[in-house]
């Protein structure tokens, strides 16, 4: 084989043929396997406050005078924080895609920076709250908030490992083949927005 | 493409300042809620269809996504 027909070899490996259709049910942004298991986190997410919600029915003052103990403040900054963090992350993958390696590091080292600030303020919070001596079994309301809560920043927490990974192995790699993957991680993380996104209101405002 | 992403987060910064203010003024107040929901719906519907770009996907995963958002937001409301 001469150097040609090799380089061009090469290429076809990085270059799909067809890239994938995204209209067709089985080819979601992201991937199917992924959107799997992004439909079981939602669903387990949204069962568990439909629970809460039950307990808040049968307890209303209780769940009322314990959601005024949280902070709205660090609840809203971090609102802030995650939604921008998705911003950068969406901005990381349009410009992967359209070729621009060094832009799509730099967004994706901005999505960790504002992952951090998060981790940082809901440990702030948890450091408070546990001072105050609202902890698990003080109550129902302080039981879902750490489950919940807790629950989540589990999530951002491998959110973060996955893209830590993608920000030191691919981030300045501009292969197509690896487009999928960071359309994968960028999927995952914006399911921790969508997650932060209901539990913010039910747990801080709606009491 | 970069120009909806731009313009998705400036509204998901107005949406969440619009939760955040109504939350703090109003906090308890059953007249608010529905506000507060509603707007969070607003921003999981944003976060979904422009940063994940589910509005290139096909229309049942756009749909469950609503259902899905419908369904929660509804239950909350009744619930409280």
């Amino acid at each position: 084989m001469n150097r040609s027909a090799t380089a061009e070899s090469a290429e076809s490996i990085d270059t799909p043929a067809h890239p994938p259709d995204h209209k067709h049910f089985l080819y979601p942004p992201g991937g199917i396997l992924l959107w799997m298991l992004i439909s079981l986190e939602l669903f387990t997410f949204g069962a568990a406050i439909i629970v809460m919600m039950f307990s808040a029915h049968k307890e209303p003052s209780l769940f009322h005078d314990s959601a005024a103990k949280l902070d709205a403040v660090k609840g809203s900054v971090n609102t802030v924080v995650l939604l921008t963090s998705g911003y950068f992350m969406a901005l990381c993958v349009h410009n992967f895609r359209n070729r621009k390696a060094a832009a799509s590091h730099r967004f994706l080292g901005l999505t960790l920076a504002a992952g951090l600030v998060f981790i940082a303020i809901k440990s702030f919070e948890y450091s408070h709250k546990i001072a105050e001596g609202y902890t698990i079994g003080t109550n129902t309301f302080f039981d879902f908030y750490w489950f919940l809560t807790g629950f989540h920043l589990v999530h951002v927490v491998a959110g973060m490992v996955i893209l830590l990974g993608w920000y030191v192995t691919h981030g300045r790699s501009e292969h197509a083949s690896a487009l999928d993957s960071l359309e994968a991680s960028a999927a995952f993380w914006h399911m921790c927005d969508l997650i932060w996104l209901f539990l913010f209101p039910v747990l801080y405002l709606v009491f | 493409m970069a120009r909806s992403i731009h313009l998705t987060w400036v509204l998901l910064m107005a949406l969440a300042g619009l939760t955040s203010a109504s939350g703090f003024f109003e906090r308890g107040n059953p007249r608010f809620a529905p506000v507060v929901v509603v707007l969070s719906v607003m921003k999981f519907l944003l976060v979904a269809f422009f940063f994940m770009e589910m509005r290139k996907a096909n229309a049942a995963w756009g749909a469950a996504l609503i259902a899905f958002a419908a369904i929660l937001s509804g239950a909350i409301l009744l619930l409280r």
